[in-house]
């Protein structure tokens, strides 16, 4: 059952070759899982994230960036072109255990940096299964409380697990790779009426790409990066769900 | 323990031990907001029981 969710997992490939001056055309490629994408020259990935506004310094290697198929839940994995791996959420409780498999699918075999947005559990469930299953370097979340019991697991397998615990704050930089620019855009305060707002946003830029990884961040914390000058306005469609201001959070 | 985990549309999605479910917003007491904790009293409508036995009990019919 769950093999069979991975098998829609979408892999996204950023591969930048850094010997052109401009953006290269932009295409969005969604395979099935495990039919990866050979990107060409001048192929960047596109998922709707943020583009840098102009060209950076050339680079050669690849950035791998894989948003898993969790339902509407959340986890991505990124893999650096030094091969650093850093993991963004690890979808609901009952994900656990998929996501485990399809990181060892991948190669990874420790996590350099874990980033759990937010306590709702569709974000953090996963995480003690995979914070059992690999060596993590640091784990990055929010100063938040919640009262779930998914979110004290969370908290107990985080303690257990030997990890540096940093608290995500707007402002901070990620140093895994030189390559790549890791930085942390959000939360920019320490109190908000709804935990999506204490989302951790996190930017990743490499050579001509950039990714924008919102967590469930609405309208208030968005509203304090656009103050702070972080970001262009094509932000506004992060967490734009369908119906409600909920959505899929 | 129930715990509200979180809002999705007109949905709370409440946190029970291992188990997830939604209740309807409406239902809930307006204030009711995402980390509270909830009691759920629930109570047998024997009259509403009975009398929608009856309604349907009208709409079962044989012809032969």
């Amino acid at each position: 059952m769950k093999l069979k969710l991975f098998l829609f997992s979408l892999i996204l490939f950023a591969l930048i070759c850094g010997c052109y001056p401009q953006d290269g055309p932009i295409k969005a490629e969604k395979p099935p899982l495990e039919d990866q994408i050979s990107a060409g020259e001048n192929t960047t990935a596109d998922s709707g994230q943020e583009r840098s506004a102009g060209p950076k310094a050339a680079v050669n290697g690849k950035l791998k960036v894989h948003y898993l198929n969790v339902g509407q839940a959340d986890s991505i994995l990124i893999q650096t072109p030094a091969g650093k791996n850093i993991l963004i959420d690890g979808g609901n409780s009952s994900d656990g255990d998929a996501v485990v498999r399809y990181l060892e699918s991948q190669g990874v075999q420790r996590l350099d940096a874990v980033v759990a947005t937010h306590p709702h559990a569709d974000h953090i469930g996963g995480l003690p299964r995979i914070l059992s299953a690999f060596p993590v370097a640091n784990i990055y979340f929010p100063n938040a409380i919640h009262t779930t019991r998914t979110y004290e697991n969370f908290l107990r397998a985080v303690n257990a697990s030997g990890a540096k615990r940093i608290r995500a704050r707007a402002g901070l930089k990620l140093e895994l790779d030189p390559d790549v620019e890791a930085a942390i855009l959000a939360p920019g305060g320490d109190s908000y009426e709804k935990l999506n707002n204490y989302s951790v946003v996190l930017r990743i830029e490499y050579g001509n790409t950039s990714f924008l990884f919102t967590g469930d961040a609405e309208a208030e914390s968005e509203n304090q990066m656009l103050a702070g000058g972080h970001l262009l306005n094509e932000f506004k469609t992060a967490h734009s769900p369908p119906n409600t201001e909920y959505g899929w959070g | 323990m129930f715990v509200i985990d979180r809002f999705e549309g007109d949905f709370a999605v409440v946190e029970y031990g291992e188990l997830v479910f939604k209740l309807p917003k409406k239902i809930l007491p307006k204030s009711a907001k995402e980390g509270d904790l909830i009691k759920i009293e629930i109570k047998i409508d024997e009259s509403a029981t009975d009398l929608r036995r009856r309604e349907i009990a009208d709409l079962l019919q044989f012809d032969e």
